[in-house]
């Protein structure tokens, strides 16, 4: 059995491929937390902290979460993949880039959980229907953009990506 | 599948052929930074040291605050500051900063209500805050705030208008005697004698509509970050359209110089109105009074209560009609709900008084509101800011005179348009004989209703489904239309001033310092392609500095569709003072006079002889750095003041399917033509509509803020206030209408708040084609839909 | 108040039901189950619920297991996610009304992290999945200090947000009994907008042989402070040739069963009229899947 005490520890997270750490005022703190606040990276949003908005979204191991709800001892030694580490080097991930080309970013809060979500879809069905894309992103809200161009710009990156893998 | 069309006139055609950036859909501005999550939001602001803020919120709706103990939360070790009434001036104030943005300060003055402080004596509204603190984390924070000890005395509320107005009600604002605020009867477009023309009208039609809480719901939750330096400067970080008129704001509430002041927002996560209201006074007091940096950061449920929401309108509207239909005349009663404070309740009323009676040729106008207040939380202008609720009231009136006349609700509309092709004597004024009325009253924009509705029936196929047959068993069908006028920015009584820089660096780009935040509209995008089509550069050239206030020069800042406008317009100015002032510069070096030289694509080049060229980036260099003794970092300061605010027209339809058994309202199909003058980008332009439009949709439909028996705000999250998800949006189709506007930057208009405007009344003519039921009640829920049925059945 | 960080706790990760059971005990009441955690974190964070301690099952084995045995029925653990349920074949294929009832809640990525059992132990009456799997006559297993029992899903609600759990104790999983061959099943509900919460939410699983109602059950959400079954419309259909008026007599039954609230998402009016409505559309559509399956 595994037990955390009331007091701070020091953790250690694989997030986008680095091993960081980050000292804890206990195993009370989420993840969205540590990102955000300890290891700056502000990339994750948190718009309601409370699992409504999807905004906080971050791939644990590939699988999409929220980090508000997760609490970061939880996940360690777990893979993290936050925003900050779709870009290679420079080089956008093709759904960052399909999310500028067809003007699905806005105010860019909800940006951050939208394309992650994106990613997390298409790497397990790259070729999604319409449909498929709307309930996978249906706990993602956006205020600014109605939702058309960000469907269309995962249309579109699935389209890309498709062609890259053929 | 929701699709977007582009409808151009012959001269948007011949216009745009002739442009290099303006017309195209290129990438927004700022789009890598927030691919890539780079773009630092206000809620991102991590200064070292901060301390963290909070409120003590008041658990009752009414109370005043007899005496208030905060000796021991002061001594908690980890405590910076402790803030009551006491602690701040007795200020009153205005957050809406009214009386800076007007032309006529006086007037305005009079029109403006002061009547919020920095921390209130007493609760005006469920959870307002009487107490704040800063300390070291969070929890040491609300540890202190457990440690305050109020004596509150708990005080009778009134929640609604009409129990707000009766005989000895409870006061929300003692000293100002009544709850109702002001009685705003000076609007600039009032005209003639309604009771004589009704008299004299053939019929009559009349309606209500009471609206609901619209909330902003933004996503970035309200932050703001405060910031003095040892000198005594303060910086304050803040999602905030209005830059300068807050720093005025801080500057009186804190008793600093303005220059002293400077506000800083890098990006906003959505605007859609006025936020900011009371967070920016509790980080300054406590980042004060504390010594340290302070960060408040409102919980979303804490934002639903202290961010306004929209105003509540209760509306009454009649209008009188010929035997023929012409419309002679309207009115329009509002009695705007408007909260525990007035902020900017009569500014607001302006276009919606505008828009219902400038939408069509109409003789004879009265608007009357009554602003109210009540012990609920706060309201402010939302996007669309005034219009929807009214537009849907006034398209429902509409369908009711074409309803008596037997007339096609379409064509009912035309034929009442100022400008249509049927009518010869079309009421043409130029915008200088009208100085002080209003956009709409003055007529600008308004020459493409006829087109725009036609060009709207044409696409929705309006004809072909209004003969489609109504009911099929449990299922009803019905159609809706709803036509809207919209600003073009501020209306031309107020305040419009706009200024900026650009400088020409050394390696040929251009920096901008110029006030705006862009909030997610493309702002900085849209203004970097009017800037390169005026100067001959490229879109990319152009860098804009993060709004601030310090280093950059006065501007109204955002509201009310002003962005494509106003700033493009200022932008346009800026664009092709540069361009001369490089002209000049190359003149010397090209043995050229500048008048014989143009620009394109980054490259100076002689009219006369094309061989002759010379590159922008090498002459900003020569310039500067070879010229030494003689440097020249060419720099102009453009100022741009709009004395015009054409009106942008559109048109939403709606196809709705009712399902009569359990009230439930499907939307088939959504769409907006919306003319925008020229589309500068035609992409940002579609994803404003589709994005207000589904704004609009929530409006119409489920967004409220619902509000308990003691008038606090339930819930106040995600969870119960609903926001449309991907799940949720109807079948939208977006017509970008091209003509060009004389007035705009490259002939645009107003966009960026319109897609909201008219949904609600589309959606609700849809629901009375198909049941015979008119609701008056905002959202439009199958609740109330399914009781009003029955209620009209009983009545059959 | 919402907050940005939890107050603290003490966090476990136990390695066995029983370890698991034995520190509920030792804590008293003051401990917490953590599954999935989507709803538990939230609510933990605005106080209305408070934990010492936290006790994460997620490492216990087994838990996450789904199994089906042909002519017996289907089990998962307290650790199978609502997304593994929402893209079963079989649970789509035998209890299409359970499926659906998970495939239309809340988020893709509250799906991957939550649970089935973490959503019946909320004893929300709003719930969508438990009504789908009372009119199923699931069962849960639940582990305490003391061993395991089992108990019928519609005897474990006492009360608004309150089971029979004792403190010691939590559900390490559920069975649903195979349905009989001519069986069917419908699930209906009303939401604002997709993935809220139900306004009203009814889930009817019948039998039916040459036209005749073999058996009914109907189970309700947001109608009453727990998620009910109506005995007296199940009694009703019972034995009765079916048909639309029989339907509709079930319905009203229902109807006058259930006891509404008035709050933001709905009026009590509309949850009774849509009781009505939606069990008499559940109905129909139950033993039209019933008659198909028969065939």
């Amino acid at each position: 059995m595994t037990k955390f005490e009331k007091s701070s520890l020091l953790l250690m997270l694989k997030v986008n491929g680095e091993e960081m750490q980050a000292l804890l005022e206990g195993p009370h703190v989420t993840l969205a937390d540590v990102l955000r606040n300890k290891l700056g990276l502000t990339g994750t949003k948190e718009a309601c902290r409370c699992g409504e908005c999807g905004s906080c979204t971050v791939l644990v191991d590939g699988t999409p979460m929220l980090s508000c709800s997760v609490l970061a001892v939880a996940v360690r030694g777990k893979e993290i993949t936050t925003i900050e580490g779709l870009a290679k080097g420079g080089e956008l991930h093709p759904i960052q880039q399909a999310f500028i080309d067809s003007g699905a970013i806005q105010c860019g809060f909800c940006s951050p959980g939208m394309i992650l979500m994106a990613k997390a879809l298409l790497e397990e069905n790259p070729d999604p229907t319409e449909l498929e894309i709307k309930e996978h992103i249906g706990g993602n809200l956006c205020r600014c953009t109605g939702y058309i161009k960000i469907i269309e710009a995962i249309q579109l990156a699935a389209k890309r990506m498709g062609k890259g893998a053929a | 599948m929701s699709a977007t069309y582009s409808w151009k006139s012959e001269d948007a055609r011949k216009e745009e052929e002739a442009y290099r950036y303006v017309g195209k859909s290129v990438p927004y501005k700022d789009a890598r930074s927030k691919a890539t999550g780079a773009a630092k939001y206000s809620v991102d602001i991590q200064r070292p040291g901060a301390y963290l803020g909070k409120v003590l919120e008041c658990p009752h709706t009414h109370a005043r605050v007899r005496s208030i103990d905060v000796s021991e939360a002061r001594k908690l070790p980890g405590v910076a500051a402790v803030i009551t009434a006491d602690d701040v001036p007795d200020v009153k104030y205005n957050p809406a900063g009214l009386e800076y943005a007007a032309r006529n300060a006086k007037a305005a003055a009079e029109d403006s209500v002061n009547d919020m402080t920095a921390v209130p004596r007493k609760s005006h509204y469920k959870g307002e805050a009487v107490a704040l603190v800063a300390a070291r984390d969070e929890e040491t924070a609300l540890k202190a705030l457990e440690l305050i000890k109020v004596d509150y005395e708990v005080l009778p509320f009134t929640l609604d208008t009409a129990s707000a107005m009766r005989e000895g009600a409870p006061l929300v604002h003692e000293e100002a005697g009544s709850n109702l605020s002001m009685i705003f009867d000076s609007f600039p477009g009032n005209r003639g004698d309604a009771d004589a023309a009704f008299a004299q009208a053939d019929f009559t039609v009349e309606g209500d509509l009471l609206s609901s809480r619209q909330h902003t719901m933004a996503l970035e939750p309200l932050s703001c970050t405060a910031e003095f330096d040892s000198e005594g400067n303060l910086t304050v970080w803040v999602a905030h359209q209005r830059p300068f008129i807050l720093r005025r704001m801080v500057a009186g509430l804190a008793g600093l110089p303005e220059a002293k002041v400077n506000v800083v927002c890098e990006h906003a996560g959505g605007f859609f109105g006025e936020a900011n209201y009371v967070i920016v006074p509790f980080a300054v007091f406590l980042a004060k009074e504390a010594n340290k940096p302070v960060r408040i950061e409102f919980s979303r449920e804490e934002l639903t209560r202290h961010v306004p929401c929209r105003e509540i309108y209760q509306m009454h509207g009649k209008l009188g009609f010929t035997a023929e239909g012409r419309l002679i005349a309207a009115t329009e009663d509002m009695v705007v709900d408007s909260g525990a404070y007035f902020n900017r309740s009569c500014n607001t009323l302006t276009p919606a008084m505008g828009s219902f009676s400038g939408q069509y040729a109409l003789p004879v106008f009265r608007g009357v509101g009554k602003i109210v207040y009540t012990n609920t939380p706060g309201t402010s202008g939302i996007r669309g800011y005034g219009p929807p609720a009214g537009m849907a009231l006034l398209s429902h009136l509409m369908d009711l005179g074409a309803e008596k006349l037997g007339m096609d609700r379409v064509e009912f509309r035309i034929q009442n348009y100022r400008f249509n092709s049927a009518n010869a004597s079309l009421e043409k004024k130029g915008p200088d004989e009208h100085e002080g009325s209003t956009p709409a009253t003055m007529g600008l924009g308004l020459e493409t209703q006829e087109s725009v509705m036609r060009v709207a029936a044409k696409q929705f196929g309006w004809a072909e489904k209004s003969r489609r047959p109504r009911a099929d068993g449990k299922w009803r069908y019905g159609i809706g239309v709803c036509d809207y006028t919209d600003v073009s920015g501020p209306q031309p009584h107020e305040m419009n001033d706009r200024q900026c820089v650009m400088t020409l660096e050394e390696d040929g780009s251009v920096t901008v310092s110029v006030n705006y935040a862009d909030g997610g509209q493309n702002l900085l995008g849209a203004g970097a392609q009017i800037a390169a089509e005026a100067s001959g550069l490229h879109y990319e050239d152009f860098r804009f500095l993060h709004a601030q206030t310090t280093g950059t020069l006065y501007d109204i800042g955002l509201g009310g569709n002003s962005g494509n406008f106003g700033m493009g317009n200022l932008l346009a100015v800026a664009g092709k003072m540069l361009k001369e002032e490089i002209l000049k510069k190359a003149a010397s070096f090209m043995d050229a006079e500048s008048d014989g030289l143009d620009i394109k694509d980054g490259v100076i080049f002689s009219k006369a002889d094309p061989q002759n060229t010379m590159p922008v980036k090498k002459l900003a260099y020569d310039s500067i750095v070879v010229q030494q003794g003689a440097s020249e970092h060419i720099s102009v300061t453009a100022r741009y003041s709009a004395f015009y605010s054409p009106m942008a027209v559109g048109v939403v339809m709606a196809d709705v399917r009712i399902d009569t058994e359990t009230g439930d309202i499907f939307v088939d199909k959504l769409q907006i033509c919306h003319d925008c003058g020229i589309a500068i980008n035609p992409m940002g332009v579609a994803g404003q509509l589709q994005g207000g439009g589904v704004m609009g949709y929530g409006y119409a439909l489920f967004e409220d803020l619902s509000l308990g028996e003691d008038g606090s705000v339930r819930g106040g999250n995600y969870n119960t206030y609903k926001l449309a998800s991907a799940l949720d949006i109807p079948d939208f189709d977006v017509i970008v209408y091209e003509n060009p506007c004389p007035y705009g930057p490259y002939g645009a208009k107003g966009v960026g708040q319109s897609g909201t405007v008219g949904i609600s009344g589309a959606i609700a003519g849809a629901i009375y084609d198909a049941t015979g039921v008119w609701m008056e009640t905002m959202p439009f829920t199958p609740e109330k839909l399914l009781a009003a049925m029955r209620t009209r059945t009983m009545k059959e | 108040m919402s907050t940005i960080q939890l107050k603290k706790f003490e966090y476990y990760e136990p390695d066995t039901v029983s370890e698991a059971a034995e520190l509920l005990k030792e804590y008293g009441g003051s401990a917490q189950i953590q599954a999935g955690g989507i709803d538990l974190i939230p609510r933990l964070r605005s106080g209305s619920i408070k934990a010492d301690a936290l006790v994460n099952i997620s490492n216990i084995p087994g838990l996450e297991e789904i199994r089906y045995t042909e002519g017996e029925g289907y089990r998962f653990g307290a650790m199978t996610r609502l997304r593994t349920l929402d893209f079963c074949p079989v649970l789509k294929a035998k209890y299409p009304a359970v499926q659906a009832a998970i495939h239309q809640i809340t988020s893709v990525q509250s799906k991957y992290m939550g649970t089935a059992v973490g959503n019946l132990c909320l004893a929300t009456p709003a719930s969508d999945v438990a009504p789908a799997l009372m009119a199923y006559d699931a069962e849960l297993t639940i582990a305490g200090t003391g061993g395991e029992r089992k108990q019928k899903l519609c005897d474990f609600y006492l009360d608004y947000r309150k089971t029979s759990l004792a403190q010691d104790e939590f559900v390490t999983g559920v069975f649903i009994p195979e349905p009989a061959a001519n069986a069917g099943d419908a699930f209906f509900n009303r939401v604002r907008t997709h993935a809220d919460i139900a306004k009203i939410t009814v889930a009817a699983v019948v039998t039916e042989k040459d036209g005749v109602c073999t058996d009914a059950k109907i189970a309700v959400g947001a109608a009453a402070p727990t998620v009910i079954r109506i005995a007296k419309a199940e009694d009703l259909l019972k034995g009765q040739k079916i048909g639309d008026d029989l339907f509709m007599a079930a319905a009203e039954e229902a109807e006058r069963a259930v006891a509404p609230i008035s709050d933001f998402r709905s009026t009590a009016e509309y949850r009774r009229e849509m009781t009505r409505m939606l069990t008499y559309r559940a109905l129909q559509e139950a033993f039209e899947r019933a008659e198909r399956s028969e065939r």
